[in-house]
């Protein structure tokens, strides 16, 4: 169904393209034929008009809301009026032809009577009208457009609004007023509705332009039939109904916009950002950083004091993007926290935070999650996984992937297990752990950068060298590798360097 | 202009997906990446016919990548079915094997 309705969309846009190209072929012969030169003004805006409906087409046919699909069907309608309009001229005038230029007079009136009916449709839906008033209307304007349609087709057996002669010259009959009863009734019903509805004074003037330009057009230059203006001036309130919404959303999108940086701004606030955190504590040097992908990311790290001789470190990836994932990593994030403050294992607190994510989780989302506590006073650092990357470790002078035992992503399963992994940090040992951000960053070629990249990056690092250095390093590393290629995850990382229990006083 | 992103399995981010039905057993199959651009599609077909499937197989082997984008709507699937019916993943390649080991995702489905 969504496809079919894209494909509309395509067709459309084909449609009114096609439209103009033809409209500009039959343009030549306006400026070399005697007789069709008169009209070569007419000519000349049927082709700026096509061509502005195909540009309009083309701006409106994402759009989706309210009427949207009728305001298409507009454009579409006047740039088929365009080249039928077009072709009358041609034909016009042409004994030989009268035929096809009476079937054209009428297939274009024909025209004229649909984009009547698709622009009450539209106001319809725009406004989303109903109650008494609107029941009326919807009962009038079907009948009145029956009725209309009838005298029209009437003029095939007799000439009641319009007859074309045998020198195949277009003739009003003395009736031909009554041709605009539909028209006068639907603007009368359609724009007391409009006055009527609650909406903002710009999106009343560009509905009532469709109503009003015509007429002020037909006052100034007293329409006759196949006037290429006529459609111009209808184009021309398509044109401002877009820009209103158009400007409308815009302001929307602004101001959603603004509440994304908002955000951004209050998810970067959450994750301690002072280096060095604990300036007092010379056991340890720990660095971290966060380079979201999108606006808002569902990357985490986080590192807090559980008690005096305990640090607790965090480094966590929300399934999916975007403010969903923000949202879901916020909660994961106080929950973790607060859970290691409570006190347990990491396996403990995982299983306790995965229960509770679980129970909230709606949206089948889940975070992989890596939780250390290191005791500072013996470098004993215990962590667990929660379905989250490997940890590189340095505990003899070169980094090498720590295979600890893997429990499930948190929040996929009501209940999961998670063990514990225990490692002794001596003096001058670290540990680097990181989101797919670093291991999946992808070059142009859809190659991985791979933890056997990122290992060479950690080893590379000169001895001796800060935290901050050794992040900076990976970093330098991986956008080396991805090059042009656009940042596709998140990047986070977190390393820690044991620097030996305080000396005693 | 994107007006109908093509499931091109030339391009080199892209999902390819074909589902074959055969009663109330659902194949689909997967042909590129599976990541956060093409999980949508992917959730999609699945959400079409959650309802009806009694068993769904995802048959992964020509599956390069996958996201916990990607892991996320099978998670679904298999919370869809839970208790109708069940669900199968098969056929995995080694680095789509590693990340379901990684992320224990391994545990929670029946891997064939």
């Amino acid at each position: 169904m969504v496809k079919k309705l894209k494909d509309f969309r395509l067709y459309g846009l084909i449609f009114t393209i096609a439209s103009t190209a033809f409209i500009m072929l039959l343009s030549t012969p306006f400026f070399m034929e005697q007789r069709l030169q008169p009209y070569l003004f007419d000519a000349g805006v049927d082709s700026l008009g096509s061509l502005i409906c195909a540009a309009l087409f083309y701006g409106c046919m994402n759009q989706d809301g309210d009427g949207s699909r009728s305001f298409r069907i507009l454009i579409i309608m006047v740039s088929a009026c365009f080249a039928v309009n077009e072709v009358v001229r041609y034909t016009g005038g042409v004994p030989q032809s009268r035929t096809i230029f009476f079937i054209l007079c009428f297939v274009s009136k024909l025209i004229d009577l649909a984009m009547i009916l698709v622009f009450y449709l539209y106001v319809r839906a725009v406004l989303g009208f109903d109650g008494k008033y609107t029941k009326i209307a919807d009962i009038i304007i079907p009948i009145v457009l029956a009725i209309q349609t009838l005298i029209l087709l009437s003029n095939i057996f007799f000439p009641v609004t319009f007859s074309v002669n045998s020198d195949g010259v277009y003739q009003d009959t003395e009736i031909f007023m009554i041709e605009q009863v539909f028209l006068a009734v639907t603007a009368v019903l359609t724009t007391i509705k409009v006055i009527m509805v609650r909406i903002s004074i710009n999106q009343k003037a560009a509905i009532l332009t469709f109503i009003f330009l015509p007429i002020i057009e037909y006052i100034l230059l007293g329409a006759t039939f196949g006037e290429g203006s006529q459609y111009g001036i209808v184009l021309m309130s398509l044109v401002i109904m877009y820009c209103v919404i158009f400007n409308d959303r815009s302001r929307k999108l602004a101001a959603t916009q603004t509440e994304l940086n908002m955000a951004t701004e209050i998810q970067t606030s959450m994750l301690p950002s002072i280096f060095p955190p604990f300036p007092n504590r010379s056991e340890f040097d720990i660095y971290a950083s966060m380079d979201p992908a999108k606006e808002v990311g569902g990357d985490f790290y986080d590192f807090f004091m559980i008690d005096d001789d305990h640090l607790g470190m965090v480094i966590a990836d929300v399934s999916g993007k975007g403010v969903p994932a923000a949202l879901f990593m916020m909660s994961s994030k106080i929950l973790i926290n607060d859970h290691a403050i409570i006190g347990g294992t990491p396996a403990e607190i995982l299983e306790r935070v995965n229960k509770l994510v679980y129970e909230n989780n709606d949206a089948n989302m889940f975070v992989t999650v890596w939780l250390g506590i290191l005791e500072i006073s013996t470098g004993k650092l215990t962590s667990a996984s929660a379905g989250h990357e490997y940890p590189m470790i340095n505990t003899n002078g070169k980094y090498e992937i720590l295979k600890d035992v893997h429990g499930l992503a948190i929040g996929a399963m009501p209940i999961s297990k998670y063990r514990n992994t225990e490692v002794t940090l001596k003096k001058g040992d670290s540990i680097f752990v990181y989101t797919d951000g670093v291991a999946e960053a992808t070059d142009a070629e859809n190659q991985l950068f791979g933890t056997d990249r990122t290992l060479e990056a950690l080893n590379a690092v000169p001895e001796g060298s800060s935290q901050k250095e050794v992040l900076r390093c990976v970093r330098v590393a991986v956008d080396a590798f991805v090059k042009e290629a656009p940042q596709f995850d998140d990047l986070t990382m977190l390393g820690l360097k044991y620097k030996g229990p305080a000396a005693e006083e | 202009m994107a007006l109908r992103r093509k499931n091109n399995s030339n391009t080199a981010s892209g999902l390819n997906i074909s589902v074959k039905k055969n009663g109330a057993e659902y194949t689909f199959l997967l042909n590129g990446r599976l990541d956060t651009l093409t999980s949508p599609d992917l959730d999609a077909e699945v959400k079409n016919v959650i309802d009806k499937a009694e068993r769904m197989i995802f048959d992964l082997a020509k599956l390069d990548y996958i996201s916990s984008a990607g892991l996320r709507v099978l998670l679904g699937a298999v919370q869809g079915i839970d208790g109708r019916g069940d669900m199968v993943v098969r056929n995995l390649s080694q680095a789509v094997r590693d990340v379901f080991d990684l992320t224990g995702f391994s545990l929670m489905f029946t891997i064939e």
